[in-house]
């Protein structure tokens, strides 16, 4: 785990190819940081797990289409009442054009699909977290921002 | 991802999983419920015991397979489902149509 920011009781960030063959990577670093930072067993947790999963796919996924490679970044970072998660890649903007930081709400994404067998991972991360905003930056960084709060044990 | 399956009377296959079922393991779990519903077990018990995470792949599977079931008249039913995956099907409501049990012998006697 590295050295925690200013405010943050821990964080840890990890750089990869964005291909989704690294899922079980993404995933296995998730769960780590969780049982490190001993909050793996409180309420809020497996939502924040939840959420990171479905964003993390996308990003690995989508980030790079069209022979297209490059790398991701995920960002975790602990707060006494929150747990947050920053991605960050250099690939296609997911909409266009916010310059500005958007919440991902219904104007973003299909509300949960039925029973059809996919299109609901934005759906389920953004009813597992408090925030999920997605911002387009000027330098064509993809930033998407993730926050759960986190109950007591 | 380990899958094993334990054959039942009366159609009911058991098929237990180990590991995520998630994005890496979807498709071959899928393919799993395909084949024993064309070999006649059409009443699925999946054991979620030993599965800690599920993501949205991993409940397109469990979709596929419940799918598969109903065509063939019988229905998939989870059992001993881990806090995550309780977390990822009450968000999306799928624990309204993908029956959950605690334990595989109480989905055992549910078919009966």
């Amino acid at each position: 785990m590295t050295e925690p920011e200013s405010g943050a009781l821990a964080t840890r960030s990890i750089r990869l190819p964005a291909q989704p063959e690294r899922y079980p990577e993404l995933v296995d670093a998730v769960e780590a940081f969780g049982r490190a930072s001993g909050i793996d067993q409180r309420p809020g947790w497996h939502e924040f797990l939840t959420a990171i999963a479905e964003i993390g796919a996308n990003v690995l996924t989508y980030a790079y289409e069209g022979g297209e490679h490059g790398d991701m970044e995920m960002g975790l970072r602990l707060y006494p009442d929150r747990v947050q998660a920053t991605f960050r890649d250099w690939g296609a903007p997911f909409v266009e054009p916010p310059a500005a930081a958007v919440a991902v709400d219904d104007d973003l994404f299909d509300p949960l699909p039925g029973l059809a067998e996919g299109g609901r991972g934005l759906a389920i991360a953004r009813l597992a977290l408090d925030s999920l905003t997605y911002e387009r930056q000027a330098d064509r960084t993809n930033v998407w921002q993730l926050v759960k709060r986190l109950s007591p044990d | 991802m380990n899958i094993s399956t334990v054959e039942h009377q009366n159609d009911i296959a058991v098929i237990s999983l180990a590991g995520r079922l998630d994005l890496a393991s979807a498709a071959a779990v899928k393919s799993r419920f395909s084949d024993e519903v064309q070999r006649g077990r059409r009443r699925l018990i999946v054991d979620l015991g030993e599965v800690p995470m599920i993501d949205s792949s991993g409940l397109g599977a469990l979709i596929g397979g419940l799918k598969a079931t109903r065509l063939a008249s019988g229905d998939l039913r989870l059992a001993r489902a881990q806090t995550q995956a309780q977390t990822i099907l009450r968000l999306t409501m799928l624990d309204r149509v993908l029956l959950t049990y605690d334990t595989v012998e109480e989905a055992l006697a549910a078919y009966d």
